[in-house]
């Protein structure tokens, strides 16, 4: 009890009370910008660290991760251009919203919902990390190999509206996803002798050129061509905008809450385990919200609801990224290999020991995420004005700025300008997506599974090879994840089936030239 | 008019192209000099290369300023650097893997060896063959007889390729099966071990705290010798396997580095690297164990290296 308040009484000191706002603020900065992202800026931040004591560096970069999980749904919802990877899928209702000028309303409840799932992930640390890291260890390949393979199946709830194109989308993510050096025998695999690609194509690079560099591309295009109306933003703050677009009532919150605390629980949960990540989380948030509505149809076209599955679930893996770090000192994702570092530096091993060797630190670390927490609220409460603000700045500022930030975002990775050629590439291929309305949630997802599940398959072969009987009857988890997936594959072609026919029927009675999505695909492809 | 011109803007090209080359050469370095580093920030060749980089600023009068060039385990950055200027400001701060090692897996890297002037070597972690505590096995011999006698394979988890080349070492020494699990990294391994899906596995770090909890039991060390702080723990030659492998931390540089800079440049390395509180940081703080290699001693220790592998690569891939 003791540590527990020397340790609060260490993070409320001054100088740490102010580097943790520093932090937020430059997380939600990054966060917002496109191109560059929290975890990015961690590792620039981290030799600056250096010359802070452990609890106060390590406080800084807590902050800088926590603002960045809400920083990225800023841009996402008003420019339609993520701020991070993960804020991939807020953009898919926000952008919507925000074109309705409800773009303020979009944010709030993008605030709050990463806020709320934030906190829930936080309190599972701190009162239960223990026992959720030997669940953790529980989860070996076979088990791991089996809840990515049932992930796959949410490409279903995100491919939009022609589920051949989402898997197509998939399909191409999950090609790219392989390039790099082969797990088991490091033999290069679609590399093309660039020593660059043996480890695969990065996620940042891939994911600014995908969906920030395209977007700019379709809105040059738009009012290149004298379309501006694509381009035209509603300033969310404007005083025409009636005040219930600029606020999320208490109704709208309680609506969303089941979503919330349903995405919460998700992104807890794959963030306690190693290797998954945030933007998967979002996505398997989005997905499960739209499975669970009443009125999925409604999901893409701006509702509040999608936001909220988002936000929540990916924000809540920051948190429980750090269960398996501090209870069994295995990192869980980037960000938490990061702050190994920045604990290795000041002096500090993680493992299982550092509760006993560090009690004062680890809740000096607990007291500053609360604190982060609270400055994200505040923070972005205050700063959404700014944001607005900034965002409100004609086209010619704008998107020089962004286009900037892009290429400085994707060379920042790895200091590296064969990453700024992968995020014009993806630009073009996301340019083209766009055009022909293939889902990058799809794309992303079959690009950030295709490795973990190659991985945990091979692996799971490897052991298991020889009887794999045995992983249906001595593993039950294996057993209730596939048979799960099997419960949703069977839904989903039912559904599709379904849809089919309602389609076929729609179009032998109309007369109107609705042609159903494939063939508008291939007229566009053999257009010059 | 024209030729006369000509000929004096070669003259003075030619002139200053003299000045340029022979000032500098007294005067090196007067400008930052960039050390790429070949790993992702926080890890333990990371601090390394910065821990150096700062002494090294002091030294030369010049900030060196330390650049993440992370990928394939310090190949990319190699790549880079064979491209760039040997002018002496910009070195690599890398693995001896991604010389010795990599190349021979992976056809595609354009470097060998001899294609730097390797500067020195630095550091090297601790590394250690570990088990689960739970497990029955107390000894590298003793498991090894067990799985001699029931022939069941011993599973390990591997994220490097030179522990893949030690086992394959020890299954030819012993005809014990083991069967090889690809993993992304050290903790990752560890995870496999202490979940109890994986029976054994290669940590470079990490493993120290697990045994102190109480969680693992380390069984022998890839090292060519006995580690200081756990002296128990037998070597592979000790144990009477014909294997070693120290993936050791290292400066190098492109090819063609004027002799008098390298020697600038190696004074100021060798300074910073025996300096005993450098050495006392790496070591509590990250586990790392010095070893100052000069020029030639490092190219020699890579040939060696490149030698002692090429038949386990050429047995493993055939």
């Amino acid at each position: 009890m003791d540590q527990i308040l020397l340790g609060v009484g260490d993070a409320l000191a001054i100088e740490n009370v102010l580097l943790i706002a520093v932090g937020v603020f430059t997380g939600l900065l990054v966060g917002a910008i496109p191109g560059l992202n929290g975890p990015m800026a961690i590792a620039l931040a981290l030799p600056i660290t250096f010359y802070l004591s452990s609890l106060s560096g390590i406080a800084f970069l807590i902050g800088i991760m926590k603002g960045g999980t809400f920083g990225g749904s800023v841009a996402a919802i008003l420019l339609n251009t993520p701020g991070s990877p993960e804020a991939a899928a807020t953009a898919m209702d926000g952008y919507p919203l925000a074109q309705k000028g409800k773009g303020l309303k979009a944010m709030k409840m993008a605030l709050y919902s990463s806020v709320f799932g934030d906190s829930v992930s936080d309190i599972v640390l701190f009162c239960v990390a223990a026992p959720v890291a030997v669940i953790s260890l529980k989860m070996g390949p076979p088990e791991m190999a089996s809840v990515l393979i049932f992930a796959l199946t949410i490409i279903a709830g995100l491919s939009g509206k022609s589920l051949i194109r989402g898997l197509i989308a998939a399909t191409l993510g999950g090609v790219i996803g392989t390039i790099g050096l082969d797990p088991e025998s490091a033999v290069p695999r679609m590399t093309f002798g660039f020593v660059q690609l043996s480890d695969g194509v990065s996620l940042i690079p891939m994911t600014i050129g995908l969906l920030a560099l395209s977007e700019i591309i379709v809105q040059l295009e738009a009012q290149i061509l004298g379309r501006a109306g694509a381009a035209k933003r509603l300033n969310p703050f404007a005083k025409e905008v009636p005040r219930e677009n600029k606020v999320v009532t208490w109704a709208e919150w309680r609506a969303c809450f089941p979503t919330t605390l349903r995405s919460s629980a998700i992104g807890t949960g794959i963030g306690a385990l190693p290797g998954v990540g945030a933007v998967v989380a979002g996505f398997l948030g989005y997905a499960s919200a739209k499975r669970a509505s009443k009125t999925p149809e409604e999901f893409g076209t701006g509702k509040l609801e999608g936001i909220a599955a988002v936000e929540a679930a990916n924000s809540a893996v920051s948190g429980a990224n750090l269960i398996p770090l501090l209870a069994i000192g295995v990192p869980g994702s980037l960000t938490a290999a990061v702050l190994i570092g920045a604990f290795l530096v000041h002096g500090v091993q993680p493992g299982p020991l550092i509760f006993q060797d560090h009690p004062r630190l680890i809740y000096g670390i607990f007291a500053a995420m609360v604190l982060a927490n609270i400055f994200n609220f505040v923070i972005g409460q205050a700063g959404l004005r700014f944001f607005a603000f900034v965002v409100s700045f004609p086209n010619r500022f704008i998107y020089p700025a962004v286009i900037l930030c892009c290429i400085a975002g994707a060379y920042a990775g790895a200091n590296s300008m064969f990453d700024v050629a992968i995020a014009f590439i993806f630009a073009v291929v996301g340019y083209f997506m766009r055009k022909l309305d293939f889902s990058f949630a799809a794309f992303i997802i079959g690009f950030a599974l295709t490795p973990q599940a190659e991985l945990y398959v091979r692996q799971t072969v490897i052991l298991y090879g020889d009887r794999p009987m045995t992983l249906l009857t001595d593993h039950p988890i294996v057993a209730f994840f596939l048979a799960l997936t099997t419960y949703s594959v069977i839904r989903i072609a039912r559904y599709q089936r379904k849809a089919d026919h309602a389609r076929v029927a729609l179009r032998e009675g109309a007369t109107s030239n609705d042609a159903p999505d494939l063939e508008i695909t291939v007229r566009d492809r053999s257009e010059p | 008019m024209k030729q006369r011109l000509a000929k004096i803007a070669i003259a003075t090209g030619l002139a200053l192209a003299a000045v340029a080359t022979s000032a500098p050469a007294q005067e090196f370095p007067d400008k930052p000099i960039t050390m790429m580093i070949g790993f992702r920030p926080g890890g333990a060749v990371d601090t390394t290369g910065r821990l150096i980089a700062e002494k090294m600023s002091e030294t030369l009068g010049v900030p060196v300023t330390g650049v993440t060039k992370s990928g394939g385990g310090g190949t990319v950055m190699a790549a880079e650097l064979i491209n760039s200027e040997p002018d002496g400001y910009t070195i690599g701060m890398g693995a001896s893997a991604a010389y010795t090692l990599a190349p021979q897996l992976n056809s595609d890297l354009p470097f060998k060896i001899d294609d730097f002037d390797h500067l020195a070597t630095l550091t090297y972690p601790s590394d250690a063959i570990v088990i689960s505590a739970d497990s029955e096995y107390n000894s590298m011999e003793e498991m090894i007889a067990a799985h001699k006698e029931s022939g069941d394979p011993i599973t390990f988890a591997s994220q490097v390729s030179a522990s893949r080349l030690m086992v394959a070492a020890i299954s030819k020494a012993t005809g014990v099966e083991f069967r090889v699990i690809p993993v992304q990294g050290g903790a990752d391994g560890i995870k496999e071990v202490l979940g109890g899906h994986i029976d054994m596995t290669w940590s470079g770090s990490g493993w120290t705290e697990q045994v102190r909890a109480g969680t693992m039991k380390p069984l022998a060390t890839m090292a060519a010798d006995r580690m200081e702080d756990y002296p128990d723990v037998p070597t592979l030659l000790d144990l009477g396997y014909d294997f070693t492998f120290v993936d050791t931390f290292m400066l190098s540089a492109p090819k063609g580095v004027p002799e008098d800079r390298m020697a600038i440049l190696v004074d100021a390395i060798e300074k910073a690297i025996s300096d005993p509180a450098v050495q006392e940081t790496l070591r509590e703080k990250i586990g790392l164990q010095t070893k100052y290699r000069g020029p030639e001693e490092t190219t020699d220790f890579l040939h060696q290296q490149y030698d002692a592998v090429a038949p386990l690569v050429d047995a493993a891939s055939g």
